[in-house]
């Protein structure tokens, strides 16, 4: 199942870049798509097959959405710092766990997703927990982080139960 | 109007300079490398819009790729300097 | 109308290219420069994408730009967060975090 979502990925990718619909050019995609599926079996990430369901799909919508919400609000957030007069910062460096997250591919996610919300930046990631960097007051920024992190994890969890 | 854009950005990238040439720690001159690495492929991008020019296109994405391996050997390098001196 | 919408994105993505400069001249610290540029390059980028993307809308050309926006909406966190982990760790070795410079 992996392995044809990665060659139906590898298919796209190909005919995003060769810019046309033209079936020699699509025979020669499905080739070297094919080919390189089979020769790339070893490295490919370990997800089990009950996780492809429709359900997950609409999950990451949501995810998402808030996401990009977020990011709008730290620009904003960004942009109110650095054009006022007296900049209002207090960096400080808090640790956050991060519940029980298991896959690392979930755990990178959560982190860009840490580091594209108002002022936080992830420093570095542990065993089971994240060292954050804040930019203002801890806070209004650890409220929304934890925020942040429950609903991360209630979709884990979700997917981890199923 | 795009060539304006990107003459306002290629300005910005000029302040990024700044701070790679006065930034006071190496990781500086690191991070204001990735934004200028960003800014330039988004120059491409835009380029390749106001041209119609669609090999930039592939420019950019080639581009995009290099410089994400090119920041990670510059971290990785700055780390492993300081460590094993 | 969709002129509109192009233009507002591409200033959109601009002004936010250029506060994202700003603070990465102004700001004091290395992690909080590193804030600047990161937020607001990520967002700037995908404002331009969306005015791009308005003005010649659903091609070949629109899908492979988005492509590129993709790829560097997941490597340029990555990339901050390496530079990040390589100073934080530097530092801890050095004994001790100090933030507040």
């Amino acid at each position: 199942m992996r392995i044809i979502t990665y060659l139906l990925s590898l298919f796209g990718f190909w005919i995003i870049i060769s810019e046309t619909t033209h079936w020699q050019h699509l025979l020669v995609g499905g080739i070297v798509a094919v080919v390189v599926a089979l020769l790339n079996r070893a490295y490919m990430i370990e997800i089990s097959m009950h996780r492809y369901q429709l359900k997950n799909l609409v999950w990451i919508v949501t995810i998402l959405g808030k996401l990009i919400r977020d990011m709008v609000v730290a620009n904003f957030q960004v942009a109110r710092i650095v054009l006022s007069r007296e900049m209002p910062i207090n960096p400080q460096v808090i640790t956050l766990g991060c519940g029980p997250l298991e896959i690392p591919v979930s755990k990178t996610f959560l982190a860009n997703a840490i580091t594209l919300t108002p002022g936080t930046l992830t420093l570095d990631i542990t065993e089971n927990s994240f060292i954050v960097h804040c930019l203002c007051e801890e806070s209004a920024s650890n409220i929304l982080l934890d925020d942040h992190v429950e609903k991360f994890c209630r979709l884990e969890g979700i997917e981890l139960d199923e | 109007m795009i060539l304006g854009v990107v003459t306002v950005l290629v300005l910005t990238g000029f302040l990024c300079f700044y701070r790679i040439i006065v930034g006071p720690t190496v990781p500086d001159r690191i991070a204001a490398a990735d934004a200028i690495g960003i800014l330039l492929a988004m120059v491409l991008v835009l380029l390749s819009a106001h041209y119609r020019l669609e090999i930039l296109l592939d420019v950019a994405l080639v581009y995009a790729v290099l410089h994400f391996a090119d920041v990670l050997i510059l971290a990785k390098f700055f780390e492993r300097g300081e460590l094993h001196r | 109308m969709v002129t509109a919408l192009t233009i507002i994105c591409l200033l959109g993505g601009l002004f936010f290219f250029v506060v994202g400069t700003v603070g990465l001249i102004r700001l004091p610290d290395t992690f909080t420069r590193m804030h600047a540029t990161t937020k607001c390059d990520t967002l700037g980028l995908g404002l331009v994408f969306l005015g791009l993307a308005l003005h010649s809308g659903l091609t070949f050309s629109s899908a492979k730009l988005g492509l590129v926006v993709l790829f560097i909406w997941i490597t340029n966190p990555t990339a901050t967060h390496v530079i990040a982990k390589a100073v934080y760790d530097t530092q801890q070795q050095q004994g001790g975090v100090d933030t507040d410079v």
